[in-house]
């Protein structure tokens, strides 16, 4: 094993991941360099302990013994948080990374050992995320400064930072199986291979919300603690079981789950490496084939009144939703956010708990429009070349992106609506006005998202997908929402709440012609958007 | 099906079999003297890159006129400004007499374009991806067959065709690209380096092809890096750099130019492109 190739490696992955933005482009610019996230992670570990001190601080001259409950909270949080943070993010972004700018493709003929390029990966990936666990270790320090409760903090940073390698190592270990899933479909558009992986990435995300969720940990260790329960049995919280018994006083105990913490990370490195070694190469897809029956694309979408150009432009979006792995993710996240999100409603809690399930359904249906519509251009990438050179008017351009979006999720509007009214147990009117503001709110999206798409989408090859530029994102996800928020709000206390009267009508009257106003102007500035990208390509 | 060419070794070739254009949509004007693509004093900027400089070149309908130029030149640039991809900031490109400014659009419904890198959809299968083309196109399913399986034939991707396009190599994909291309008979076909990655027999093929389209009156502009290519198949030759035209003409106009009809298409080419201090490169790189 040579460290100076791993080292090497480590930093071109880094490398990698920095410049994979429009911003860090510039390999030059201090941005596009590894020191950046060093800094970053230097002044928000500064920061959190600035803060944490002068809360801990505060706090604890109003009520003695504070500092001591924090430290019982939060130093046995920091192992477990590490290495579910980076097992969540590492999912959502490095499992779409493209083979070839992971470098996968180099390492198969580079003389890098399985370990060597494990580890090199895993060093990058716990870098890129070492953000939170920066902002962690220095809330943990102000902490131990208020407590004195220094050996359980030391333990506790030792701990993290072998928790963001455990969740690296994981990531390793899931990116060899999917690699191997993908390369023996590879050249298969089969329905049944789709499905599966459809249907594994859902799991494998539902899976994680409920298992790596910071929210769901810190309920278990704050509601059972951790004494002999049965959260012992699980590898995952080792860390954190080794941290509540230092901090208890029990050494042996936190010598014990630390020991068990080390073996852990040693298991999972070696189980990544041999996995790595196993799978991480290239294999020959047996391929079945058809003869193609050669014929005007799609015809069934006609049926939503699309023209045969716009259902050829829709059904191809579709494909590729369907088929490409970095997309899978846009797809399922909300169907994974409302499973999540619709376990959360309670309806024990009366009529007074309806509009926020009201509100919450049109904004879980918008937002899904949002993403959709908001990455419907740039995830043409370098394809959008066809749309330019062959006689393509942008009109049908716009009515396939817009309608794919409404028809996608103005179907999950109507479904998350009926699963609305049935764990919440609403009667017809409101079910009718609760799918009536979901679709209001998947159309105000549709548009608006359309709107930034036109004038901000990223059509380049980039190691991580990025369809629209990260600022016009950012803008695009708070400005939509807002606006979601501003008019589906008074929307759902209209429907949801009765006892309102007058009001209630002044509500509904307001929600529905902002809403009116919005999507009349999001289909205008979209439309003449559109119009404006297709009159000359980028450069 | 039969292919549209076979090329047993040692045999002499045999006359290809062409899909074009025997029914259907008419062909292009044979008559001689009509003018394919006209660009006249075409101006392109990218913000204080002069990137076409007062160009002006014609296609005549019939003829393969190369565009030829070192990297850089803005050839590719004058391909997507001809396609209306790009506005230029001054001048007229017309295509079979019609301004591109005005009629982009209409205009590609007769023009066939074959990028550099092919520009494909991945996630599609070959087939899907000519039928989505031909979607674009408006074409009738009951002839999409007939017009795609000759193609998928001489340019052996039979076979391949429900398999995705990640999965093709380069020169699978340019084959696809130069069969989307061509299945709505377009009466102009703007080429750029579309032979590369070829084999050896597909290239022949598609050298074949093209001379039989422009018998057809169809006006070729093929751009190409190979002056060997340039040098077999062009009826004229524009070299392109620096944004600006150095020369036009046909083959036999330039080695006149050259001083003896010997001369060869790349001693022409350094020589107006500047490039002609070759020799003092390579004692330079030689240790």
């Amino acid at each position: 094993m040579d460290l100076h190739r791993i080292r090497r490696m480590a930093e071109v992955l880094v490398a990698s991941q920095l410049r994979s933005g429009r911003a860090s482009s510039n390999p030059h610019s201090f941005l596009g360099r590894g020191v950046a996230l060093l800094v970053l992670d230097v002044v928000a570990a500064l920061a959190a302990f600035g803060f944490t001190l002068w809360v801990v601080d505060g706090l604890a001259s109003i009520q003695p013994g504070f500092g001591a409950l924090a430290a019982g909270l939060v130093l046995p949080l920091i192992p477990a948080i590490a290495v579910g943070l980076v097992l969540v993010a590492g999912v959502m972004f490095e499992l779409t990374t493209t083979a070839r700018f992971a470098s996968s493709d180099a390492v198969n003929w580079l003389p890098l050992r399985p370990i060597e390029y494990v580890l090199a990966s895993t060093f990058a990936i716990a870098f890129s995320y070492s953000l939170s666990l920066a902002l962690a270790l220095g809330a943990g320090a102000a902490i131990a400064v208020a407590t004195g409760e220094y050996l359980t903090y030391l333990l506790a940073a030792g701990l993290g930072v072998l928790g963001l390698l455990e969740g690296g190592f994981l990531i390793e270990m899931i990116r060899a199986v999917t690699q191997r899933v993908s390369a023996v479909v590879a050249g298969r558009a089969a329905r049944v291979s789709l499905a599966l992986r459809i249907v594994g990435v859902l799991v494998m995300l539902l899976a994680l919300q409920f298992a790596f969720n910071p929210v769901l940990l810190y309920d278990v260790v704050g509601t059972s603690g951790l004494n002999g329960t049965w959260t012992a049995v699980i590898p995952i919280l080792w860390g954190t079981h080794s941290v509540e018994a230092a901090g208890r006083g029990d050494l042996l105990s936190g010598a014990v789950f630390a020991a068990a913490t080390v073996a852990l990370s040693a298991l999972l490195l070696a189980a990544a490496v041999r996995l790595r070694a196993r799978y991480w190469n290239p294999v020959a897809p047996e391929l079945k084939l058809s003869p193609h029956e050669y014929g005007a694309s799609h015809p069934w979408l006609r049926r939503f009144g699309f023209g045969p150009l716009e259902a050829s432009l829709v059904g191809k979006d579709l494909q590729g939703l369907l088929r490409r792995r970095e997309m899978t993710p846009f797809l399922l996240l909300p169907l994974v956010l409302g499973a999540v999100g619709l376990l959360g409603l309670d309806p024990g809690a009366g009529p007074s708990s309806v509009p926020g399930a009201v509100l919450w359904g049109g904004m879980v249906a918008g937002l899904f429009a949002l993403f959709l519509s908001t990455t419907s251009l740039g995830q043409e990438r370098r394809g959008v070349l066809n749309l330019y050179a062959n006689p393509v008017p942008p009109r049908s351009v716009f009515r396939a992106k817009a309608g794919l979006v409404l028809l996608l999720a103005g179907t999950f509007a109507v479904v998350l609506t009926g699963a609305v009214s049935l764990r919440m147990g609403l009667d017809l009117p409101t079910t009718i006005g609760t799918g009536a503001s979901a679709l209001a709110a998947v159309a105000e999206s549709t548009f608006l998202g359309l709107a930034f798409a036109a004038r901000y989408s990223d059509f380049q090859e980039r190691p991580r997908p990025q369809y629209l530029r990260p600022t016009a994102m950012l803008a695009a996800s708070l400005g939509g929402m807002f606006v979601l928020l501003l008019t589906v709000g008074p929307l759902a206390f209209a429907i949801g709440d009765p006892a309102l009267g007058a009001i209630g009508l002044d509500f509904l009257l307001f929600g529905a012609l902002l809403a009116t106003v919005v999507i009349g102007l999001g289909f205008w500035s979209a439309r003449r958007g559109v119009d404006r990208l297709f009159a000359e390509m980028p450069s | 099906m039969e292919p549209l060419a076979s090329y047993p070794s040692g045999e002499p070739l045999r006359p290809t079999p062409l899909p074009l254009p025997s029914s259907g949509v008419p062909p292009g004007p044979s008559v001689p003297g009509t003018v394919a693509l006209e660009v006249e004093h075409v101006t392109k900027l990218f913000g204080p890159v002069r990137a076409l400089s007062d160009v002006s070149f014609r296609v005549p309908a019939g003829q393969i006129v190369g565009l030829l130029g070192p990297n850089g030149a803005g050839k590719s640039t004058m391909m997507k400004a001809i396609l209306g991809i790009l506005r230029p900031e001054a001048g007229s490109i017309r295509v079979f007499g019609r301004e591109v400014r005005d009629q982009a659009v209409e205009i590609r419904r007769e023009v066939g374009f074959v990028p550099e890198t092919p520009a494909l959809y991945e996630f599609l299968t070959g087939a899907e991806y000519l039928d989505f083309i031909a979607d674009l196109y408006g074409m009738e399913p009951g002839v999409r067959r007939a017009r795609i399986e000759p193609f998928l034939h001489a340019l052996e991707l039979v076979g391949h065709e429900d398999a995705l396009i990640s999965g093709y190599s380069h020169g699978m994909k340019q084959k696809v690209a130069l069969t989307a291309a061509l299945i709505h008979r377009p009466r102009l076909l703007i080429l750029d380096e579309a032979l590369n990655g070829f084999d050896p027999r597909s290239a022949r093929i598609v050298k074949d092809l093209l001379r039989r389209l422009t018998g057809e009156g169809v006006g070729v502009l093929f751009s190409t890096h190979v002056l060997e290519i340039a040098d077999a198949i062009c009826d004229r030759i524009v070299i392109l750099d620096r944004g600006q035209v150095r020369a036009e003409d046909t083959m036999a106009a330039l080695r006149a130019r050259g001083g003896t009809a010997a001369v060869g298409l790349e001693e022409l080419f350094l020589t107006l492109t500047g490039t002609g201090d070759l020799p003092e490169v390579v004692r330079g790189l030689s240790p």
